[in-house]
């Protein structure tokens, strides 16, 4: 199964030009689950406790309900990615509500507001957030560094094509959209990311 | 599922299309197998090899735990079916199941061996270099060989599976028997009781138990069963196993096998247990039966099974087939009770109310065996460069001989390392680990707490971190802490065995044994009963380490210092034991070096103890002495116009400060006895005499003083150290304090004036220059039981006893003989408590009296010393506006001022400012005990508003006060009684402050009583009386003190009462309280505490003077005539005495 099966693209147009908010709704449901799974991964572990990713997809759904007249005039890319785009910047923006506003006085960590660069620091929260322990946090701490430290030494696209594919399990044609590569680049660019990933892990495990 | 390459986008890498393929496996929850896809696509072998380990690393780490993205678990290899092979190894059925694989018996064909087969997960070995570390760390722990480690015949691989070959052991994983002994005193509630286990496990189980509890382990590393009764002995002597312990490599046992060996050769036990396996592995997973496949269970005799070979006429593999079908179906019950078995020891234990269980000394000594073996084996493993990480009940073998065996050397740290292991994996371990090890630091150490942790449960069958939720267990761990004694457990455990079991367990590395083979050693002492090692310093380290934690409980907490106190006479005896030994050692061989140096590391190990004993009770010591708190209240006492010293602490704390100061004493005294420990013994003397003047212990104060002077004069080429002169001043101070009798006056003196030019020079430094205004208070202050932290008032001896006899009180006077006044001196008796009148009294008291011919002198020499002492503290508090200290001592300078200046604008302004200081202190520390008591204590002053009044006792309203000077009063001591209500709520305990509130309230009603304001005085003579009672049943001892019954107060109240009765027109009654009350006092039954009626007489002329017109208003003319005639006679009385009793001329106002 080299791709997830997607909805024909065309049929997806076709749906949202005359089925109006139904289709809208409908075709978010599909992809919804897969949509909080980007939410999950990329939501910052301080804003986990306060905002759900229910309302943050709540939100976006909102958003594309309002703007899918203007995704329909140019469909630039596959639909599903269109919602991501559309997920992601909600997310961004919660993020900038609720953390950043909070955080400016109090320390500097709005640079740790999600971006490109910070899917590294995605991923590690990720780990760190699948942890249900503080415990298991520093048992698995060793490892989480190097995995973390792995994927900063990375390319950043090559580190985004890891989290796109395997944390939010994105298949490579969306890759290849969500990142504007040529499907064949964004394959390679992943092979190659894997490859890199193991040479890292390996480079660190031998300098035990 | 195959996917069809050339079909594929081919715009793609054909590996990212497989490794696409190989994720979505493993998302659907599958455990795909790397081998495979090598085989599948051998063009590609190369990469999928290389990358696709990354790829399950990733997909792992990307799913969620919780289960909600995966419907089973991944990375786990499916269950290998009988008969497979795997090399060299025939599988034979599975035994048990972990986060790092599963267990399998298998049989070795070539050697023709019985094994146990622990194969990894794919997930746990995902890489080359990964699996290099496991083998290395495989081939160590190959190279242990000890009776008491499981022996690892290798590792290999096979189609992509990575084993681990053992030994494989007949016995028991001590997590079961633990729920077998749990099961036995009803501690442990488990599932299994209830679910009737497979019978023969149970047998073996029950069996090994028995042995346990009234058998006895041999003390060598191999254990060998003595049978401890005549019922069990039947199994148990039998149990004799075939061939040695360790089941030799070659071939299978072929003793005559008997039926015990059988029984436990074949018989499955549950899957956690794993009877005969030599693996019990981090916590196993729960193998739900229904994903089990039936077809696993292997259904043919097994020829090369030992049991089958010895015997096999009994069939032994279609037993353990079918016995294996239990297994399974009570897999899952089983698996439930042994984590409950681990995990909840807090519920099970309110199960038995907390009661001990009691398996009695056999049990504890096997138990103190097996620990033994365990940590020989540690040490070995140790001596190698090898730790064990996870030692644990489950990973430690009892086999049928009592050996004790670790399994799964080395495995942990792969696992740990690299392995991704499952959420629910890592929690039974978590249990047994160091707290260190969760910051990813592993020592011999904590293997020693681990090893420590289990004897605690075998020992208690509970856990030590009681914790039953994950995550408190975790934050349990991360906090710093000392494990409970099991003698709370379990309270027959030998102390010794406790001493050790903590020891093993201290929170802080350092604090634990150092190795395993001192574990070893000292578990051996306590099986010889031989004194163990842990013993003499564990106590103190421990408590020592408890008071560092815990600054701010050690503050609050008596119990610490109750605990040092029980710790003191140990270290003081331990620390002489360790003197004499080393004398006598040194007497005996002083020539030999080698027991010369024995016996120096000896001493240094007594002088270790003294000085961390020392420090530890100088830091309690110091609590309760700091900043020179008040240790005594002094109180006018209403009745007698005398002080009366009530202590400013709880009786609770008085214990321990006496029980402290006990301790202090005999530290001086032991260290004291050796040159090198002189300092230690002056500073001991000194906390000594400190908290003797807390307690009023003067004389035992001022010896604890001289002799620590003494000690310091030994020390003389020390004496130009800062440090040792400010010591010393404080010293003399502290002496001068403790000199209490006027015959001491010059030695008081002198030991001021030494104090003060031991500082003179050096006020530089701020706790020289705070010491030199403390010496020049103390010499301000005025003399003799006046202040704070002083004595009571001493009695006057060239004067006789201060309490005059009855016969020479007034009424006497009035009523038989009204004659001169001259023979009633009763209010010119007064050996103490006169200076306040005298000064009062202008001066003319010194005249009249001449006793104190230096007193004028004295006061200005007073003033001088208050003025500099001010002037210190307020240079201090410039300096350091941020210490209180300062800042209260300055409040107390100002407050003694305004005593000493009562009735003159000094007295308002000094009083003033301490109110304005004070105020703030007790803003930023509100929980400053000492602050609210001197702030109320300021306020209460009010004497200070009576400018130029006399005439009157202390806190008298002189009559004919003007008005507004009387509600001045009255604001003053209504806010003195605020701060003080506040004090006693949150001080309850202490009499001094509970003594101060009933005097308040005494005042006040007194001032409303001058207002004629009498249902307001009546109500605060209610609260007064309340405020006694409550007064008398919290403090028994002191049940006098504050007036009874008889004495002034009642007589005050019910004075007050008939006033209020009058002016409501209730002549009668008021008539019928008063005559009472003339009665009294004319028949001399005015209860007084001391006995001294000075103050009484104005009030009972007053009270005459109101019977008198009750009697007028009755139309009683005759008694009210007698009643005047009375009157009269004691006024000619007063009138003949300097008219003090009932001042004619209305003092000066304000």
């Amino acid at each position: 199964m080299p791709d997830r099966p997607a909805n024909d693209p065309q049929s997806e147009l076709d749906q949202l030009q005359q089925g109006g908010p139904e289709a809208v709704a409908r075709l978010f449901s599909q992809y919804r689950e897969r949509l909080e799974r980007m939410v999950r991964f990329r939501m910052d572990p301080r804003l986990s406790g306060r905002v759900d990713p229910d309302d943050i997809l709540q939100e976006a759904y909102m958003e594309i309900d309002r703007r899918v007249q203007d995704y329909i005039g140019q469909p630039t890319v596959p639909l599903f990615v269109w919602m991501r785009q559309i997920t992601w910047q909600t997310l961004i923006d919660t993020h900038r509500r609720h953390v950043v506003a909070k955080a400016r006085n109090v320390n500097q960590e709005a640079s740790r507001m999600p971006g490109a660069g910070a899917t590294s620091v995605s991923m590690a929260a990720q780990l760190v957030g699948h942890l249900t322990s503080p415990s298991q946090a520093a048992i698995r701490e060793e490892r989480l560094q190097r995995v973390k430290q792995a994927l900063d030494a990375m390319d950043e696209t090559d580190r985004e094509v890891l989290a796109l594919r395997h944390f939010e399990q994105l298949t490579n044609n969306e890759v290849a959209d969500v990142l504007g590569l040529q499907k064949a680049a964004a394959s390679n660019r992943y092979v190659r990311a894997l490859s890199r990933l193991k040479q890292t892990l390996d480079n660190e495990r031998d300098e035990d | 599922m195959t996917t069809d390459l050339s079909s594929s986008d081919p715009e793609r890498d054909p590996v990212d299309v497989l490794a696409d393929e190989f994720a979505a496996r493993y998302r659907k929850g599958e455990t795909p197998s790397i081998t495979e896809y090598v085989r599948r696509y051998p063009e590609h072998a190369g990469q999928i090899q290389s990358l696709f380990p990354s790829v399950a690393l990733l997909e792992q780490l990307g799913l969620r735990p919780d289960g909600a993205d995966r419907s089973c678990g991944h990375g786990q290899q499916g269950r290998l079916p009988p008969h497979h092979r795997l090399g060299d190894f025939e599988i034979l059925r599975e035994i048990g199941r972990g986060g790092m694989g599963v267990v399998y018996e298998a049989v070795q064909q070539s050697l023709h061996r019985a094994v146990a087969l622990k194969v990894l997960n794919t997930a746990a070995v995902h890489s080359d270099n990964q699996a290099k570390r496991f083998e290395r760390e495989a081939q160590a722990a190959a190279r242990l060989h000890h009776t008491n480690i499981v022996p690892v015949f290798g590792v290999g691989e096979q189609d992509g599976l990575r084993y681990y070959v053992m030994q494989r052991i007949h016995g028991l994983g001590l997590d079961a028997l633990l729920g077998e002994l749990g099961r036995r005193t009803g501690r442990h509630r488990s599932p299994e009781s209830a679910s009737a286990p497979a019978g023969e496990h149970s047998v073996s189980a029950h069996a090994l138990v028995d042995v346990l509890i009234s058998g006895e382990l041999s003390d060598s590393q191999t254990g060998t069963f003595t049978p401890g009764r005549d019922d069990s002995s039947g199994r148990s002597a039998n149990v004799s196993s075939p061939g040695d312990s360790v089941v030799t490599a070659s071939l299978p046992a072929s003793g005559p096998a008997d039926e015990k060996t059988r029984l436990f050769a074949i018989t499955p036990s549950n899957g956690k247990t794993s009877e005969d396996v030599a693996d019990c592995g981090p916590p196993r997973d729960i193998v739900p039966s229904d994903r089990v496949p039936s077809d696993s269970v292997p259904c043919d005799p097994v020829p090369c099974d030992p049991v089958a070979d010895a015997e096999p006429a009994s069939r032994p593999a279609v037993r353990s087939s079918q016995i294996l079908q239990d297994e399974i179906t009570a897999a899952q019950p089983l698996d439930d009770r042994d984590s409950q078995t681990l995990r909840s020891p807090g519920n099970t234990a309110p199960a038995t109310g907390g009661a001990s269980h009691s398996f009695g000394r056999r049990y504890w000594r096997n138990i103190a065996r097996i620990g033994m073996q365990v940590a020989d084996g540690l040490q070995y493993a140790h001596s190698q460069g090898t730790l064990h990480r996870d030692i644990k009940p489950a990973n430690i073998l009892l086999d049928t001989d009592g050996t004790a065996w670790i399994a799964d050397f080395g495995l942990a740290k792969v696992l740990e390392a690299d392995n991704v292991t499952r959420t629910g994996d890592v929690v039974g371990t978590l249990r047994y680990m160091a707290p260190e090890q969760f910051h990813g630091a592993a020592s011999v150490r904590s293997d020693i707490y681990s090893l420590g942790l289990t004897l605690y449960e075998l020992l208690t069958l509970r856990s030590a971190d009681g914790e039953t939720d994950r995550q408190k267990l975790i934050a349990h761990k991360l906090t710093p802490h000392d494990p409970p004694s099991l003698r709370k457990a379990a309270s027959d455990i030998p102390r010794d065995l406790d001493t050790i079991v903590l020891k093993c367990l201290a929170y802080e590395a350092k604090d634990r044994y150092a190795t395993a083979g001192d574990v070893v050693a000292d578990l051996q002492a306590f099986l010889d009963d031989r004194p163990i090692q842990a013993r003499q310093s564990f106590p103190v380290e421990r408590l020592w380490r408890w008071c560092r934690r815990n600054p701010a409980v050690a503050t609050l907490s008596g119990t610490v210092a109750l605990l040092l106190l029980v710790t003191v006479g140990l270290t003081s005896a331990g620390y002489v034991q360790e003197k004499q030994r080393a004398t006598e050692e040194r007497r005996l061989r002083s020539d030999a070096v080698a027991s010369q140096q024995k016996a120096e590391a000896s001493r240094e190990k007594a002088e270790d103890i003294v000085r961390i004993a020392f420090e530890a009770f100088d830091d309690i010591g110091q609590l309760f002495v700091s900043n020179d708190v008040i240790g005594t209240i002094a109180l006018d006492d209403e009745d007698s116009d005398e002080q009366l010293q009530v202590a400013a602490f709880s009786p609770e704390t008085a214990a321990i400060m006496e029980q402290l100061r006990s301790s202090f004493d005999k530290l001086a005294k032991v260290a004291g006895e050796d040159r090198r420990f002189l300092d230690y013994a002056a500073k001991a003397d000194l906390r000594a005499g400190e908290l003797h003047l807390r307690l009023s212990q003067w004389g035992q104060a001022e010896a604890a003083f001289s002799r620590a002077i003494r000690l310091y004069e030994q020390l003389e080429e020390e004496q130009q150290d800062p440090e040792t002169r400010l010591r010393l001043a404080k010293l003399y101070n502290g002496l001068g304090v403790a000199l209490v009798s006027p015959r001491d006056w010059e030695r008081k003196r002198e030991a001021q004036r030494t104090a003060l030019s031991l500082l003179r020079d050096e006020i530089d430094r701020p706790e020289m220059q705070f010491e030199l205004a403390r010496t020049h208070y103390l010499m301000g202050r005025r003399s003799f039981g006046r202040g704070p932290g002083e004595s009571p008032p001493p009695r006057d001896d060239r004067r006789g006893p201060p309490v005059p006899d009855g016969r020479r009180g007034p009424p006497p006077s009035i009523t038989d003989r009204p004659g001169p006044p001259g023979q009633q001196p009763p209010l010119r008796d007064q050996p103490v408590g006169e200076e306040l009148r005298d000064r009062r009294d202008d001066g003319r008291s010194y005249r009249r009296g001449g006793r104190r011919p230096d007193g004028a002198r004295r006061d200005s020499e007073n003033r001088d010393h208050l003025e500099k002492a001010a002037a210190l503290f307020t240079d201090l508090v410039a300096k350091h506006p941020s210490v209180s200290l300062y800042q209260y001592w300055l409040a107390l300078c100002y407050l003694e001022t305004a005593k000493q200046s009562l009735y003159s604008a000094e007295a308002i302004t000094g009083r003033t400012q301490a109110i304005t200081i004070l105020e703030t202190l007790v803003d930023e520390h509100p929980e400053q005990a000492d602050y609210l008591y001197q702030l109320s204590e300021a306020y209460a002053l009010s004497d200070a508003r009576l400018r130029g009044a006399s005439g009157h006792g202390p806190h008298r309203i002189p009559e004919g006060a003007a008005p507004e000077t009387i509600s001045g009063v009255e604001h003053d001591l209504r806010e003195a009684l605020r701060v003080s209500d506040e004090l006693i709520k949150r001080q309850p305990h202490v009499p001094g402050y509970a003594m101060s509130n009933f005097m308040l309230l005494v005042r006040l009603a007194d001032v409303k009583r001058v207002q004629k304001e009498y249902r307001d005085a009546l109500e605060l003579f209610d609260r007064a009386q309340q405020a006694r009672a409550t007064f008398a049943e919290r403090f028994p001892e002191m049940r006098s003190i504050g007036g009874r019954p008889g004495s002034s107060l009642d007589f005050m109240q019910q004075f007050v009462h008939a006033h209020l009765l009058v002016a409501e027109g209730r002549i009668a009654d008021a008539r019928a309280i008063l005559q009472p009350l003339v009665d009294r006092f004319e028949n001399n039954e005015v209860t007084e505490p001391r006995g001294r009626r000075h103050r009484l007489p104005r009030e009972i002329l007053a009270v005459y003077r109101l019977l008198e017109t009750c009697y007028n208003e009755l139309g009683e003319g005759e008694r009210a005539d007698d009643v005047r005639a009375k009157l009269e006679a004691m006024n000619r009385e007063e009138d003949a005495r300097g008219g003090r009793l009932a001042p004619r001329r209305p003092p000066p106002e304000l």
